[in-house]
This record gives C-alpha cells, structure tokens and sequence, in this order.
C-alpha cells in the first residue's frame, strides 16, 4: 500500500516537474519579448526543478535509505540564485535600453558598459548565468 | 567507451587547433583552453576508463581505478587556469601597448576586415 | 685540498672585485690583488715539495659512472704554468689598475680576470682528462667575455665572436678526440693514460682521436690555419691580450700537447702532424708579423710564430727537443708578456699603436723605451737574453730529428728563415717605434704612465736577463721537473751555457740575425707591395663567408618558418607535430587489432552534446561573449565527464575552475572588442581546416590506442596499496597529491603564484591604482541590492562548504586545491556584488602576503619532515580520540594541503580582483561596432 501511495506521489511530483519545465521552456522560445521571456526559465523552470527535487527526495526517503538532506540544500540554493539572476539580467536589459516591443532585439553581445552613462565600477559584468 | 571519448578529445584538439590559428587574440585564447581540455583528458583516458568506482579506498573492494592520471590532472587543470590568465592579461597588455587586437600586433587591416 | 683552494679563491673570490666597487676602484682593485695574492700563497705553500717531485694531488669522484673525476695534480709542468699563470696574472692585476680608463667598469673587468685565472689553473692541475675539457671551455668563455669587454666597439664584437666560434669548435674536436681517447683506453685519468701508452699507439681508433684533440689544441694555440683569430683577439684591453693571448691562454693548446706527449707523443703520425703545423706557424706568423702595421697585431703575429716553434719541438719529440719546448714556453710568457705591456703603454699613453705614427718614442718614454727594447731582443733571440738560449737549443734540434723530412737541410734551412724572420720583426717593433724619426705629433703627447704599468714590465724584463744571465739556476730545475712530466723518455742532468762553442746552431744563429737586419732595412720596398697588390691566403676570409652563408641560411629558414607572423609560425609547428606523431602511428597502428566499440548510451550522450557544444563555439567564435559561454558549458560537461568516470576529485576542481575562469575571461572581455574581426576568406582557411582536421585525427588515433589497451603501472598499484597505511588517506589521488608526489604538489603550488604575481606585474604597468577609494555604501543602481545581501548571506556557507571540502579531503573528494577554489569563488562573489570599494573595506586580504604563506607553510611541512631525519615533505599522521567527535586523524600533510590552499586563494584573487580593478580608460580606444562590423 505504502509502496503505491510513493509510486504515485513520486510519479504526480516528477510530471508536475516536468510541466512546469516544458512551459518554462516554451515559454522561452515563443513569448514576445526579453521581459516576458525572462520568466520562462526563472519562474516556471524553477518551480520545475524544485518538483523533480522534491520526487526524488520522496523516492530516497521511501526507499528506506532515509532522509537525505541533500536535494533541500540543492532546492534551497536553486530557489536563492535564480530570482538573483533573473534580477540581474533584468537590469542589465535596462542598461543595455532593450525595447519591449517585438522589434527590440537583444544584442547578442552582452557588454552592460558600453551604453551606461552611470559611473561604474568595472566588476560591473555578471557572471554567465 | 573509447571511441567515444576518442571522438571527444579528437573533437576538441580540432577546434583548439582551429582556433589558436585566428589572427585574433581572444580566440586563440580561447583555443588554448579547449587544447587544455583535450590535453587534460588525454592524460586522463592513459589511466583507463572506469565507471562508477572512484579511487577512494572502501573496505572490501580490489579493484580501483587508476589514480595518478587523476592526481595529474587535478594540478594540471588548476595550472591550466594560470596560464589562462596570465595569456589574457598578456593578451590585455598586447592591446594596451600596440592598439591592436591582432597576434602579431599588426593593424586590422582594411583587406582582412572587410 | 690545497690544490682545490688554488682553483676554488680566484673562481669564488671573482665576486669580489664588483661587489667592492661600491667602495671605489681602488677597492675593487685591491681585492682582485689580493685574491691573486692568496691563490698565490696557496700554491706556494706546495711549491717545496713540487720541487722536489712530490706535488701534491687531489682526487675526489664527481660523475664515477662517467669517468669524470675532480682529480687535480701538482706535477712539473702544472708548477710551471701554475706559476706563471699566478705570477703574470698578479701582475696584470696591477697593471691593468692603472690601465683602464675611468668609464671601465673595474668591477666587472676584474671578475672576467679572475674567473679565467680559476679556469685556466683548473686546465693545469687537471689529472683528468674529462675535466680539463670542463675547465678549457671556461677558459673559451671567460676569454670571450674579456676580448669583447668593451662591447661598444664593434672590432671588439667581432674579435671576441671570432675567438669564440673557433675554439669554441676547436673545444668540441676536443671533446670528441678525448671521448674516443678514454674510450679506447677505458680511463680518463691522465696518470693511467700515460701508462697506456703502448696499447694506445697500436689501436685502430688512435689516429682520429689524436687528430680531434690536435684539433682542439690547434685552435687554441692559434695554429696555422687557425691563426687568424689571435689577431681579432687583439681588440681587448691590452692586459687580457699582454694575460690571455701570450701568456697563458694561447699556452693551453701548447699545455695540452704537452701533457698528453707522453700519453700519445712518439708516433710518426705525431711527428710529422704536430711538426709539420708547428713549422708552419712559425713560418706564416713570423712573416705575417712583417707586414702588420698595429703594434698589437705584430705582437700578435709573433705570438703565433712563437707557439708554432714550441709545437713543432714538442712534434719532433726528443728529450732535449722537449726541454727546448718547455724552457721557451717560459721565456716567451715573460718577454712577450712584457713587450704586449709596453706596447700598451704606447697605446694608452700616445693613443695610437699604428707603426706608421709612431717613432722617437725613446725621448719621451725613457724608463719604458729601454725595457721595451731589451723584450724585443729577447724576443729576437739575441744573447745574453733568455731567447737566445731556448731559441739555440731549437735550431740545434733541427738537425736531429727522429723521423725523415725531406732533405736533411730543409727542415734546419726552414728553422734559420724563421729566426731571420722573427729577428726582422723585433727590429721592426724596436725601431720603428721608439728610435727613428720622431713624428711631428702624436693623439696624446705621451708621459710615462704611472709607476702601476711600467713596474710589471720591468719586473718581467728582469727575469728575462735574470734567466739569460743565470740560466742553469734559474731555468734548468724546474724546465727539467716540468719536461720530465712531459716526456715519455728519460730527462735528466738539464744544463744551459750561453756559450757552448761553435756549433752549427750558433752559425745558423748568425746567419738569421744578419738577415732580419737586413729584411728590415728591406722592408720600406716590400712591406707596400704585400699591402697593396698580393692577396694573402687567409683563413679569416674563409671563416668570413662561412659565417655570412650560415647567417644567411637560417635567415632564409627563419623567412620560411616565422616570418613575424605568429599564425605561420603555429602552423608548422603543428604541422610538424602532425606528421612526426601521425608517421609514427602509421608504424605503430598494425600492431593492434580494433576491438569492436562498446556504446555506453550515457556516455554517447555526453559526447553529442560536447561535440554540439564544440561545433557552437566555432560557429559563434566571433562573437565573443557567446563563444565564451559556450566554452563554460564544454567545461561544464567535461567535469560531468569526470564525474562518470570515477574522478570525483577531477569533477570538483574542475567546475570551481570553470566558475573563475568564466569571471577572468568575462573581466578580460570588458577591455577587449567584443567581436572578432571577420577575416577574409583565403588559403589561409583551407590550410588551418586541414591542420585542425589533421590535429584531430592524430589526437583521436592516440586517444583510441592508448584506451583499447591501457598501460599498466605498477606505481599505480602501489599507491594504491600504500595509500592508507602509508599516507593515512582513503582518497588515493589526494595521498598522491600531498604526499606521494608531494614535491610536484609544491613545484606547482609555486607555478601559480608565480603565475598570478607575473599578472600583477603586467597589469602594474597598465594603470593599475595603487589605492581604491570608495564610498562605503555601494551604489545601488551598480551593484543590486538583492544580490549583494544574497552573497553576503552565502559567503559563511560558501566558507563552511570550503572547509568541509578540506577536511574531508585525505579520504573523500576534496582536499586543498578544491576547498581554495571554493573559497575564492566565494570572496570573488562578494567583489561581483557589492563592488570593490565596499569589499576591500570589510575584508582587507593582502594577497602577496597571503601567496608567500601559503608557500612558506607548505614549504615548512617539508622542512619540518627534515628536522625529524626524514625526507623533504614525508608525511606523518596519528589518530586521535576526541570525546564528542570520535576518531580524529591528525597528518602533517592536512598542514601542506594548507598552504596549498592559501596559495591557490591568493594566486586567484590576485588575477581576478587585480584585473577587474583596471580602469576602463587602460583599454585603448575600442573599436567601433561600424570598424568591427564587416
């Protein structure tokens, strides 16, 4: 009984997951600008991944290996960086004035200085995310 | 697994090679790293290659994978990431001293720009 | 041990002379004396018992398995050479005191003196013939560096090129003639050489070897056709030519004949080969010295014919030929040691040394004059001097060779036309110099020098009236101890007479004093012919166009290979490694039979993905930021890669790697373009196309061969089996790194702080700001609020993961390398988010300090290992246990891993932080998207 309770919450956790990625990632491609595409991989994406974490902590958990710590402190830093990221390149967006509509491209060659009139420090760039 | 991972260092010694022949400094940088890559798993595949048994000694257990390639690698790796910098920052100084992006310090031509 | 001491004060005390002359040049001047003065005394102190056949040796085993031993000897004739090398040398310090002119840097001129009077006493010491070669290249070096002492002169340059290049080559002969020796003989001991000498003469290889060392001898003593060097040479400081080239380093190629006469002397190849150059060197040199016009380069010319007369008595090879040999090897140093000083009295004081400008010169110089021309006598072979006896003693050897040469009048007609000539030289030197007409101005009115430049001189004169005078005292006991050493024969019972009647010698004497009387009374007719018209054979034209055509073949090699392009430069290289390693596997590949290929699904997926990645890169590489990005996911998968493969250890340097290299290479990328520029399409691309591709295939061929059939080590096993009960680890790459191989660890820990200060220092001379003055609070509109508090709340579990990593590290994953790169990541952060105005001020790392500490501590691991009587860098380690903890493992190497890390924290903080603290402006104007865009 228990075995086919965990094998359907472990399964509902992992298709959860793996919507929320699949819209994440639709979501990526098909939105209409930078603004609305970044949430695709920070929101969705996220909520995604937190699901499959949480199955597989169930999986191990039930499995009898007991609980493993590991996966929250995974899920925990996922949900600290990527807001931080999704702000970052938010803002960088702004620097760099990309438009909103769907005729404002995002240069390809991401150099945040180049149009900043603020007076800046140089460890300005963010890492690749 | 041999083919495989031949195909890989293959594959990476082929853009390494690639790139470092750019007349360009930050791709031949950059073809250095990939060269670095390959190099390192080059030197990394003379050891064998072992799935899922790492060289940590467990009670029980005879058979471990080679671990001086491993041992090799580790510093070679760390190396890998000096020598990086200081061809950047050599790189950086290049265009600091001569106004120019080129290997050899040349200007970018109108002929090899257009 | 004295003996050492002789070699070791003037090699040692060489560093005196500079260092003093902080104190002025009177200092430096007067240590060089007094190192002369010690070595002096040292070698005094074993003179008595030299002198009584008992010198002192020394021998202590340097390189056994090659025969090469540090074995030294104080026989007759080292004491001979060894003397005159201490006593000319002490007075060349003095009076190159004087000599130099004020713009010389003494320091350095002293140090180049007495680093050659170490290596030529080693090459007169030396009982091993190994080690003569050793120190006769020293001498090759430091004579070099003395002839082009004033390297602003381009004569100086070419003299001391000249001088380099033949006995430089002349050396290799040598070495190769004294391999051979030593192997034909099974030793290379100069005392069992001797004893040899029998079996050595009959070997089939004996022949080629004594040609090379000939060879090496040949050029030494600037040997007919090698003479031409001698003359060049004459560009240096009159000192080192009055030292070097008449009294002892020329000597060395005569030395070496010498010594090794009664090893491989007595054959009539030795005869005819070592007489027959001899004889012509006396020959070329006299008349050469006929025709020059520089004072020096008479000299020069005459020193040549000086050392062919001492080879061609050592060819013929009889006891008293070798007497005569060695008793004029003394006379020659001092006349003509003493003559090249006056003659650079002359120089310094008129500033010329041209004959035709000079004259009269007996007025103005009356105390150099008179000594100058008893020198010349001497050196014409007039009585009562001491070149009259030995050159006697040699016309008399003429007549009585030991093998045929031709008619027996030829070789004593030949000797007579020498000493004629040489006599017409030395009147041509005396004469035309210092008596004469005197000319009606000279560069510099001459006065006599000071007391330091003329007292050598007349020293030296006085020994040679002293010997003319008293030969059978002052000669006779040590010519005899030295020509015992270097005869196979008997010598005894040496006796000098100036007068012992009349014999042929005397007439043939005579006939030769007459006739360069009148030769140079002749010369004012012939001299302007030879000037003019006649081309003489030279040896210097040869060596001219040999040396133009090599420069010129590898101008044309260097035209072809690297042509100031660095693309065509890289391209052969590749392109040579391809073939070399390519034909290689073609030899190779046969052997092996292809196994069938297994496909791990997992891994097949990985590689895809790299190989789509990789195909990415070189799609976008022009645009930089992304190719850069693709670049950290090929990393990414790579330590993936690692970690499937069982290299846990691998995996985790790998990926804290890629996270700065990402920072470093974004850092770099502010200041750079942010495109490449297209290049134009050409044959340039087939080319690189097939090196990539050739590349790949040759790495790829290695790669499969060394997989399907791995090497097996046995290293490998032993670490493995020795991991835990000899280096008190589980995880064996860590053992491996802090103890096993532990001194590699520590090489490379240094490679990389070296690494990081060699970026410093570029970056130093890039407008780096030496202070950073901030506001405290950072701007917020720079650095976002979310992201700093999200670093700073990271930063102690970031250091808590850094630590667990470390002390984890000797028997799971982890370890020094990894934890200092964690660590770094995570200041690294705390600089990305709040800026480095606001970090700096919170957490004030001093990187240099921090570099040398963490060297220093692993360094004192090793150290401390010593101070217990083991190896550098043995490990230790014990268990302990701790109530709430339970085992604890406590290993000097967690003390290495230690510095390891703090190296590895420094080092890569100082790149990052110091290249991102470069102010934009440093990059110059960057190039405008219209100048990038094609």
């Amino acid at each position: 009984m228990i075995e086919l309770l965990s094998e359907v919450l472990v399964s509902a956790l992992i298709l959860v997951g793996a919507f929320f990625t699949l819209v994440g990632s639709l979501g990526l491609t098909r939105l209409r600008d930078f603004f609305a595409r970044l949430h695709g991989p920070t929101k969705a994406t996220t909520l995604g991944v937190g699901s499959l974490l949480l199955a597989s902590l169930v999986f191990i958990a039930l499995e009898g290996d007991g609980l493993r710590l590991h996966k929250v402190l995974i899920a925990i830093f996922l949900f600290l960086t990527a807001p931080v990221s999704a702000h970052l390149l938010a803002k960088a967006a702004i620097c760099l004035k990309v438009g909103t509509g769907p005729a404002g491209e995002v240069p390809e060659t991401f150099d945040a200085t180049q149009s900043l009139e603020i007076p800046r420090d140089p460890v300005s760039t963010p890492p690749a995310t | 697994m041999p083919l495989l991972v031949s195909i890989a260092t293959a594959a990476l010694v082929g853009a390494g090679v690639w790139l470092i022949l750019r007349a360009q400094t930050f791709p031949v940088i950059l073809g250095l790293m990939l060269l670095s890559y390959a190099a390192n798993l080059v030197l990394f595949a003379s050891g064998g290659l072992t799935v899922g048994r790492a060289p940590i000694l467990i009670k029980g257990v005879e058979t471990y994978p080679d671990p001086i390639p491993q041992a090799l690698v580790l510093t070679a790796i760390v190396i890998g990431f000096a020598m990086t910098a200081f061809v950047l920052v050599l790189a950086l100084k290049a265009r600091f001293a001569l106004d120019s992006d080129h290997v050899d310090g040349d200007p970018v031509e109108p002929q090899e720009g257009r | 041990m004295t003996l050492l001491l002789v070699i070791l004060i003037p090699l040692l005390g060489a560093m005196l002379p500079p260092l003093m002359m902080r104190w002025g040049r009177g200092a430096s001047a007067g240590s060089a004396i007094l190192v002369t003065l010690a070595a002096l005394g040292a070698w005094g102190s074993m003179v008595p018992a030299a002198l009584r056949g008992e010198g002192a040796t020394f021998k202590l085993p340097w390189i056994p398995a090659l025969g090469l031993n540090l074995s030294l000897t104080l026989d007759g004739l080292a004491l001979l050479f060894s003397g005159l090398i201490l006593g000319i040398g002490l007075l060349v310090v003095l009076y190159a005191k004087d000599y130099l002119y004020k713009s010389d840097p003494m320091g350095r001129f002293f140090a180049y003196l007495l680093l050659f009077m170490g290596a030529m006493l080693g090459v007169v010491l030396s009982a091993n013939l190994l080690l003569t070669v050793v120190f006769w290249e020293l001498t090759s070096i430091t004579s070099f560096l003395l002839i082009g002492f004033w390297g602003h002169r381009a004569d100086a340059r070419r003299g001391a090129r000249m001088a380099l290049t033949i006995t430089g080559l002349g050396g290799l002969c040598f070495l190769g003639g004294a391999l051979l020796l030593g192997h034909l003989a099974g030793t290379f001991e100069i005392a069992e050489l001797t004893s040899l000498r029998d079996s050595t003469l009959s070997h089939g290889w004996y022949v080629p070897a004594l040609v090379l060392i000939l060879l090496g001898a040949f050029t030494k003593s600037a040997q007919f056709p090698f003479q031409f060097w001698l003359p060049q040479a004459m560009a240096a400081p009159t000192p080192v030519s009055s030292y070097l080239h008449s009294a002892t380093m020329v000597k060395a190629g005569v030395f070496l004949i010498a010594r090794l006469h009664p090893a491989l002397g007595g054959s009539e190849v030795w005869f005819y080969l070592v007489g027959g150059v001899g004889l012509a060197t006396l020959l070329v040199g006299a008349f050469l010295a006929n025709l020059a016009y520089d004072l020096k380069g008479l000299l020069a010319y005459s020193t040549v014919s000086h050392l062919g007369l001492i080879v061609a008595l050592l060819g013929i090879g009889t006891q008293y030929a070798v007497v005569a040999a060695i008793f004029h090897i003394l006379n020659h140093a001092l006349f003509k040691a003493s003559l090249f000083m006056s003659a650079g009295i002359v120089d310094h004081q008129a500033g010329t040394r041209d004959l035709r400008s000079l004259g009269g010169l007996w007025r103005l110089l009356p105390f150099t004059a008179p000594l100058a021309l008893i020198a010349a006598a001497a050196m014409a072979g007039l009585p009562p001097l001491n070149g009259f006896l030995s050159k006697e003693l040699f016309l008399e050897q003429t007549l009585e060779l030991p093998f045929a040469a031709g008619p027996w009048w030829l070789v004593p007609a030949l000797a007579t036309l020498g000493a004629l000539l040489s006599m017409g030289y030395a009147v041509r030197f005396g004469v035309n110099t210092f008596l004469g007409p005197q000319p009606k101005t000279f560069p510099k009115p001459p006065i006599e020098p000071p007391w330091g430049m003329r007292i050598p001189v007349a020293l030296l004169v006085a020994g040679c009236v002293a010997i003319g005078l008293l030969p059978d005292l002052l000669g006779a006991p040590i010519v005899e101890l030295a020509a015992a050493a270097s005869s196979y024969l008997e010598v005894e019972g040496v006796h000098f007479a100036l007068w012992h009647g009349f014999t042929p010698a005397l007439l043939m004497s005579g006939i030769a004093i007459v006739g360069g009387v009148g030769l140079w009374y002749l010369q004012r007719w012939f001299v302007p012919v030879f000037d003019q018209s006649i081309p003489l054979p030279s040896g210097e034209r040869l060596f001219r166009a040999t040396i133009a055509g090599l420069v010129d073949l590898s101008r044309s090699a260097k035209r072809a290979f690297h042509p100031g392009k660095l693309q065509t430069a890289i391209a052969w290289m590749i392109l040579s490694v391809v073939l070399l390693v390519g034909s290689a596997l073609l030899v190779k590949l046969p052997r092996w039979t292809p196994s069938p290929a297994d496909i791990d699904p997992s891994l097949l997926g990985g590689v895809a993905l790299l190989l789509l990645a990789i195909g990415a890169a070189l799609y976008f590489h022009r645009r930089r930021a992304v190719s850069l990005a693709i670049l950290g996911a090929v990393g990414l998968l790579l330590s993936m890669g690692f970690v499937y493969l069982s290299a846990p250890d691998l995996a985790l340097t790998q990926l804290s790697v890629e996270v700065s290299t990402i920072v470093l290479m974004l850092l770099a990328l502010h200041l750079l373009p942010a495109q490449s520029v297209k290049e134009r399409v050409g044959l340039h691309h087939l080319r690189d196309g097939v090196l990539a591709l050739g590349a790949a295939v040759v790495v790829g061929t290695l790669t499969w061969l060394l997989l399907i059939d791995p090497p097996t080590s046995a290293t490998s096993a032993y670490y493995l089996a020795q991991s835990k009960p000899g280096g008190g680890g589980t995880n064996v790459v860590n053992v491996i790194l802090v103890d096993f191989r532990g001194f590699d660890t520590f090489g490379e820990v240094i490679v990389l702080g070296i690494a990081a200060l060699g970026v410093y220092a570029m970056l130093f001379g890039m407008g780096l700001p030496t202070r950073w003055t901030r506001p405290e609070t950072p701007d917020e509109s720079a650095y976002p609020l979310m992201l700093g508090v999200v670093a700073r709340v990271l930063l102690p579990l970031a250091l808590v993961v850094g630590i667990y990593l470390f002390l984890r590290g000797h028997n799971e994953p982890g370890g020094g390398f990894v934890a200092g790169l964690v660590f770094s990541a995570a200041i690294i952060l705390q600089y990305l988010a709040s800026g480095i105005g606001w970090t700096q001020h919170k957490m004030n790392i001093p990187f240099h300090p921090l570099i040398a500490l963490g060297i220093f501590v692993a360094g004192l691991t090793g150290v401390i290992a010593i101070a217990f009587g083991q190896p550098f860098l043995r490990s230790w380690f014990e268990y302990y246990h701790v109530p709430i903890l339970g085992e604890i493992e406590l290993a000097s190497a967690m003390a290495f891993d230690l510095g390891v890390t703090l190296t590895v924290v420094g080092g890569l903080l100082m790149v990052l932080v110091n290249l991102s603290k470069l102010p934009r402006s440093t990059s110059v104007r960057p190039l405008t998207l219209a100048e990038e865009e094609d």
